[in-house]
């Protein structure tokens, strides 16, 4: 038999236990609230009611009556029902409201970070929704000091007099979140909270702190802390909203930082590619340009917004962007790369030659997406290299003119003296006789034309003295006036104060004599004028007269004929030896090629400028003695 | 007399552990819920006591007889009784006891610093 006693003993701890109950969830504890802490507490009631009934009636109370089953045991499964049933269905629609706020107000906050490229105001905005959203009084981010044992606040809400105070890590709980990873709370004033979170909410009446770390690409890169002062700690749900927001957060942060590396770096190579001298040109996948640096912009004359979506074919002369198709394209899309020489076309219509160096540029994925052009001007390298191709050709034929004009000076000595011989041992007027002044006369000529090539070959010594040009060309001009026909009208204008300069005399008379005389035959029968001009002049450094052209004061003599002037075809060839435009027997090719041959050798140059039908200038620059 | 709160009590709770099993996953899948589950089957096992201490076997003699005081019962020697007695005493007791364990132990899921 089991005694009464034991009974009673049961319903009086089962009145114990309700009535625990009953205190705990007057203090409601998190998370029980709203309906379900008001059916628990029914339940706690009537548990506690049913209990102390029993054991009233044990007592002898009231030895009738069956309270505790008659009437509290059936309010009992009622409760629970409604426990069972309205509590989901409202936790359900609490959930979905506070998901829904909480989506709005995330939402809310990236919208309003996205345009936002400065971390501290992206860390303002945070830390104000942060605040919004759990109605807090104050909430900071710190982010880490180098070498990473000190945060420094550096945006807040509630707390504006703390910005730029920096903590060691040991004594915060945003130290420990940022050094543990994980959010960590703690209770103001309790004796294990860090020294200095407590000393901070103390000063700002806070009960509860929570740090939750800014966590983006497995790196931390600062902490949000945020306190309340209701008492209440931090619910999971309310740290899983602060580990969104601060995701959202790190994420901005990080992107405005990528932003500004980019924006910096950008505008670096910027800055170096426009500034090139040489011109820098990018053209899409469809040839369209999307880059023209300045540099682009002096070399053809167009400026970026000018061209930059045309196709860029327009910087090749009309008559050569075949070729651009046919050979240039398909060898940068064999081999990736393309360089080389190819006539360029400027806005205002001139050709020159350009040294194009042309890449394909690829991405990680090795999709080309776009082509890099480098090119400049190399017109005058081109024009000093033609020049220097054809000095050694000169060089080279004037050499072996050399040699054969001196072993064949041996030989007209020869015919000369048996000749002469001849002459003495013949009767005068005689057939053999005649004949033998006819070797004589052809000796003397191959003779003259032997000095010739030795000239052009520099074998024939030259004298090295102070030279008056205007004396020079006095003399060669009156020869010329005395035997140049009498209607060529022959013209000087000389400097008064004309410099001297060193050399041979006789060499540069006939230097001057050559340019006449070609000058004379220029203007042929139909007659015109020659006027022959001395200036001082400076000699530029610039390399536009040859790499070995010494700049300094000069002196330029200038020969002009009104005459037939010189085909195109003519100019590139009329300072190599033996080649002439005038007919057989008319000239040797060796005068022009001569002159020039002579004035290199005084260290000056020879140049022209001629127009078919309407004459030639030659100019002779000297450098002064 | 007939016990007719017992009754109401045990179909009541039949009820709500048809709901319960109904509704499974909501139920545990809340917090609040989850933790209450085993404190109601200790109230419904300590009511199902109770009715079967109430139900009535005999109507020949014009009166209601429970099952509790039937002859087959008594001449057990009274221990069915007592025995349906304790459990529905301590399912209720149980129940609160397991209550109060589980309110008091409640704790947020984020690390506490204390």
């Amino acid at each position: 038999m089991i005694p009464e006693t034991v009974i009673v003993a049961i319903d009086a701890a089962a009145a114990v236990a309700a009535f625990a109950v009953l205190l705990r969830l007057l203090e409601r504890p998190q998370p029980v609230r709203g309906t379900a802490l008001g059916l628990l507490l029914a339940v706690a009631s009537l548990s506690l009611t049913w209990a102390a009934c029993n054991v009233i009636e044990w007592a002898g109370a009231f030895p009738k009556a069956d309270i505790a089953e008659d009437f509290f045991e059936p309010l009992l499964p009622v409760i629970w029902l409604f426990l069972f049933i309205i509590v989901p269905e409202q936790e359900d629609r609490r959930r979905l409201r506070r998901g829904h706020d909480r989506l709005a107000a995330l939402h809310r906050l990236a919208v309003g970070l996205t345009p936002r490229h400065d971390p501290r105001t992206i860390m303002e905005e945070v830390c104000t929704q942060a605040a919004r959203l759990l109605g807090l009084p104050a909430a900071v981010i710190l982010t880490p000091e180098p070498p990473g044992n000190r945060l420094t606040i550096r945006a807040s809400h509630g707390m504006p007099v703390e910005m730029g105070r920096i903590f060691e890590a040991d004594g915060t709980i945003s130290g420990r979140a940022f050094q543990r990873q994980t959010a960590v709370q703690a209770v103001i004033g309790d004796e294990h909270a860090p020294a200095a979170t407590t000393d901070l909410g103390r000063r700002y009446n806070l009960t509860n702190a929570v740090a939750v770390p800014l966590r983006v690409r497995d790196q931390t890169v600062g902490v949000l802390a945020a306190g309340r002062s209701d008492g209440r700690p931090f619910d999971d749900s309310e740290i899983r909203l602060l580990q969104t927001l601060c995701a959202h957060a790190a994420a901005a942060i990080d992107a405005a930082r990528l932003l500004a590396r980019v924006t910096e770096s950008e505008a670096k190579y910027r800055t170096i590619v426009e500034n090139a001298q040489a011109a820098v040109i990018v053209v899409d996948a469809y040839r369209q340009v999307i880059f023209w640096n300045r540099g682009a912009q002096r070399l053809f004359g167009w400026t970026a917004a000018e061209v930059e979506g045309h196709h860029v074919e327009f910087v090749y002369p009309e008559d050569r962007r075949a070729d651009v198709v046919q050979h240039i394209l398909p060898a940068l899309q064999r081999e990736g790369v393309w360089s080389g020489e190819f006539p360029l076309l400027r806005k205002n219509g001139e050709v020159f030659t350009g040294f194009l160096n042309l890449s394909r540029v690829f991405d990680a994925r090795g999709q080309v997406i776009c082509t890099l052009g480098i090119l400049s001007d190399i017109t005058e390298r081109v024009r000093l290299r033609e020049q220097l191709v054809q000095a050694q050709k000169m060089e080279t034929l004037g050499a072996l003119a050399g040699g054969i004009a001196h072993d064949f000076n041996n030989l007209l000595t020869a015919i000369l003296g048996s000749a002469n011989l001849l002459e003495d041992d013949l009767a005068k007027n005689s057939e053999p006789y005649e004949a033998a002044v006819s070797i004589e006369k052809a000796a003397r000529r191959g003779t003259d034309l032997v000095a010739q090539l030795m000239g052009l070959s520099r074998r024939q010594p030259t004298r090295s003295e102070p030279v008056d040009l205007n004396q020079v060309v006095g003399e060669a001009v009156g020869l010329a006036r005395r035997t140049f026909r009498s209607h060529i009208d022959l013209t000087t204008r000389l400097e008064p104060h004309l410099r001297t300069v060193r050399g041979d005399p006789s060499q540069m008379h006939q230097v001057l004599m050559n340019l006449l005389v070609n000058a004379r035959d220029a203007i042929g029968r139909d007659g015109g004028s020659i006027t022959v001009a001395t200036r001082n002049v400076e000699l530029d450094g610039n390399g536009s007269l040859g790499p070995a052209f010494r700049p300094g004061p000069g002196v330029m003599v200038t020969v002009a004929d009104t005459g037939a002037g010189i085909t195109p075809q003519d100019q590139d060839r009329i300072f190599e030896p033996f080649y002439t435009s005038k007919g057989e027997g008319e000239g040797t090719g060796l005068g022009l090629s001569t002159a020039y041959a002579i004035v290199n050798r005084h260290g000056g140059r020879m140049t022209f400028e001629s127009e078919p039908g309407h004459g030639t200038t030659f100019r002779v620059l000297l450098p002064a003695d | 007399m007939f016990q007719f709160g017992e009754l109401l009590t045990l179909g009541l709770f039949l009820v709500t552990t048809a709901y319960l099993l109904l509704h499974w996953r909501t139920t545990t899948a809340l917090p609040i819920l989850r933790p209450l589950v085993i404190p109601f089957v200790l109230m419904a096992v300590a009511a199902l006591a109770t009715v079967l201490e109430g139900i009535p076997t005999e109507f020949a003699t014009g009166h209601v007889i429970f099952w509790e005081q039937s002859p087959q019962v008594v001449r057990a020697g009274g221990w069915v009784s007592q025995a349906l007695n304790l459990v529905e005493h301590v399912g209720f007791a149980a129940a609160a006891v397991w209550l109060a364990v589980v309110l008091w132990r409640r704790r947020t899921a984020a690390e506490v610093v204390r």
